[in-house]
């Protein structure tokens, strides 16, 4: 139903498109109206968000949400925000991700938001990606493709070819969100969302010197990443020439603001959970390297913090091996020490020394594994390995 | 233009191996295992990778793959190694599932040790939801045979299909067996 609406409303949309300029006043000017064409593409943007919200994949955590809205709406002032309400959500995906529908309605990864170490940096992503909403940069950059039915049916294959499952992620975005979050917008529009973007956060009294930092953490971690990511954040050049474009703005930037905000300590406490969460899914996809120095960094804020060393323990026998024994041993036996009652370093250290066949140590921790963490769904592990360590078999 | 349409067409019949119903004993002694099929599915042979299906993929599967243990997985860099507990080896077939950027809402309802064919591996049942937005769910057993892992698995819509087809799919575990051990 949703594809035979979308394959109507196309071509529509084309044909208007096609007679259409590309001189858009951006919404702050204020008295905005989209244009027929705009309007057809909001119309099929929101039948895309809709796939995508539900989908599965949006990170939900209410607090985070409302801190990142709020955070959106100290860059513009209520006149703004009455033409256009801004909404930010974030997406449950360890790749360094962020893009916007041109209705307002802007998507953030897990992943970008793991990287960042303060507001000011966040506020730097938020007002590069609003400023493609105001600007209106989606209907600008579908009316200058010059052959645009031939471009979607390109990007449908192309979509489909990436590489690691991103096709299929992207393809999930629809054809805005992904035209935005894979290939961005042309260089002059990334160009314009880099400077009134830095605007904003000047305006807004954010320390401008945090935008290099950012982009610069960006690049860091894509470095590492080894494999190529697919979307426009996790691409070296495009990241690449926004740390040059933000630097050339701060050398030509004269005027030094009064405040300079880089909120560091709230942005850290309201990020604290999908910071955690996202080393889980580094941890998951085997990025050791990024999920140790983000586990290291937590650590050093929060040094009592069991969770930390229990993630500490896995990623030494998982990145290691049995040269990773002895320090995962002391992980754990460290996250027991600030909070005897979290379960997993139990489970953990029970299956070293099983390994090791020490099983009167094996059987106890197993056993204390078991009296904390009540139905979970590992029982039946954790009872064979009680069983073997009984009857003295070798796992 | 023609030269692109048959160009798709040699790709698209070249990626696709012939489906044929089955029944009975299989045996694979390149694959060293034997397996009995149930009667009226339709089969098709991948590289490492024997597929089955009644009502079509999409709906339920049951496949029996067999890769070697130095296989890069494509969502995680995780990595078997020889004589893992079947636990481990589990955590990273799961950590790979997980880690895919199509799978949303992964839930596992149950890990717990197994026996296939005789040899002690893992079983794993979980639910997620596809892009689509469509829920599925699925069983995968498995199990490390030197430098190999086989894993049998069951995925099919949970609506409807995971039911009417499970007891299917036991039947199929339960007649799995190596034919020679390492």
């Amino acid at each position: 139903m949703k594809l035979k609406i979308i394959l109507l409303i196309l071509p529509i949309i084309l044909f208007q498109i096609g007679c259409a300029s590309t001189d858009l006043k951006p919404i702050t000017t204020g008295n905005f109206a989209p244009e027929t064409d705009e309007r057809g593409i909001w119309y099929q943007v929101e039948e895309e968000q809709k796939a995508l919200n539900r989908s599965g994949v949006l990170y939900t955590d209410k607090e985070l949400e409302e801190y990142l809205n709020e955070t959106a709406r100290k860059l513009y002032p209520n006149s703004v925000l009455a033409q256009i309400p801004f909404n930010i959500h974030v997406i449950k995906n360890r790749q360094f991700n962020a893009f916007a529908y041109p209705n307002g309605h802007i998507y953030v990864h897990t992943g970008v938001l793991a990287c960042m170490e303060n507001e000011a940096q966040l506020a730097t992503l938020l007002a590069h990606e609003m400023t493609h909403v105001t600007h209106r940069h989606a209907v600008k950059g579908f009316r200058n493709l010059k052959n645009k039915s031939a471009v979607l049916a390109t990007l449908q294959v192309t979509f489909g070819g990436l590489g690691g499952g991103v096709g299929d992620l992207v393809s999930l975005l629809g054809t805005f969100g992904a035209l935005a979050s894979v290939y961005g917008y042309s260089r002059e529009l990334e160009t314009e969302a880099d400077i009134e973007g830095f605007k904003l956060i000047k305006e807004a009294g954010y320390d401008t010197l945090e935008s290099v930092k950012f982009f610069e953490l960006l690049k860091r971690d894509i470095e590492e990443e080894e494999i190529k990511q697919a979307f426009f954040f996790g691409t070296h050049p495009r990241v690449q020439e926004r740390i040059e474009n933000y630097e050339d703005l701060i050398k030509s930037d004269n005027r030094k603001s009064a405040k300079s905000i880089i909120n560091a300590e709230q942005f850290l406490a309201k990020t604290l959970k999908v910071k955690m969460d996202n080393i889980f899914l580094d941890l998951k996809a085997g990025r050791f390297k990024k999920a140790r120095r983000a586990a290291d960094n937590r650590r050093e804020l929060y040094p009592n913090d069991a969770k930390v060393y229990y993630l500490l323990g896995k990623i030494e026998t998982q990145e290691r091996g049995d040269n990773g024994i002895e320090r995962a041993i002391n992980n754990y036996k460290k996250a027991i020490s600030f909070d005897p009652s979290f379960p997993e370093p139990y489970r953990e250290l029970g299956l070293i020394y099983l390994k090791q066949n020490n099983k009167g140590h094996a059987t106890d921790f197993f056993k204390q594994y078991l009296s904390l963490s009540g139905e979970t769904n590992d029982r039946a592990y954790v009872e064979e390995y009680l069983k073997q360590c009984k009857e003295g078999d070798k796992p | 233009m023609r030269k692109l349409l048959i160009l798709f067409l040699i790709i698209f019949v070249s990626s696709c191996a012939p489906w044929v119903q089955v029944g009975g004993l299989y045996e694979s002694s390149g694959d060293n295992f034997k397996i009995e099929l149930p009667n009226g599915w339709m089969k098709s042979r991948q590289s490492n990778e024997l597929l089955i299906t009644r009502d079509g993929i999409l709906l339920q599967t049951i496949s029996v793959e067999r890769l070697d243990i130095k296989h890069e997985f494509k969502n995680t860099k995780k990595k078997l190694v020889k004589g893992m507990l079947p636990e481990e080896a589990s955590e990273v077939i799961l950590d790979n599932i997980s880690s895919a950027p199509e799978i949303a809402g992964l839930d596992i309802i149950e890990s717990a040790p197994a026996k296939i064919g005789g040899m002690s591996g893992f079983k794993a049942v979980f639910k997620y939801n596809t892009k689509g937005g469509l829920r599925y769910k699925s069983i995968y057993y498995g199990f490390i045979d030197g430098e190999v892992i086989y894993v049998i698995r069951y995925i099919a819509a949970q609506r409807y299909y995971f039911d009417k087809d499970l007891n299917t799919f036991d039947k199929v575990v339960n007649s799995f067996h190596i034919i020679k051990k390492v």
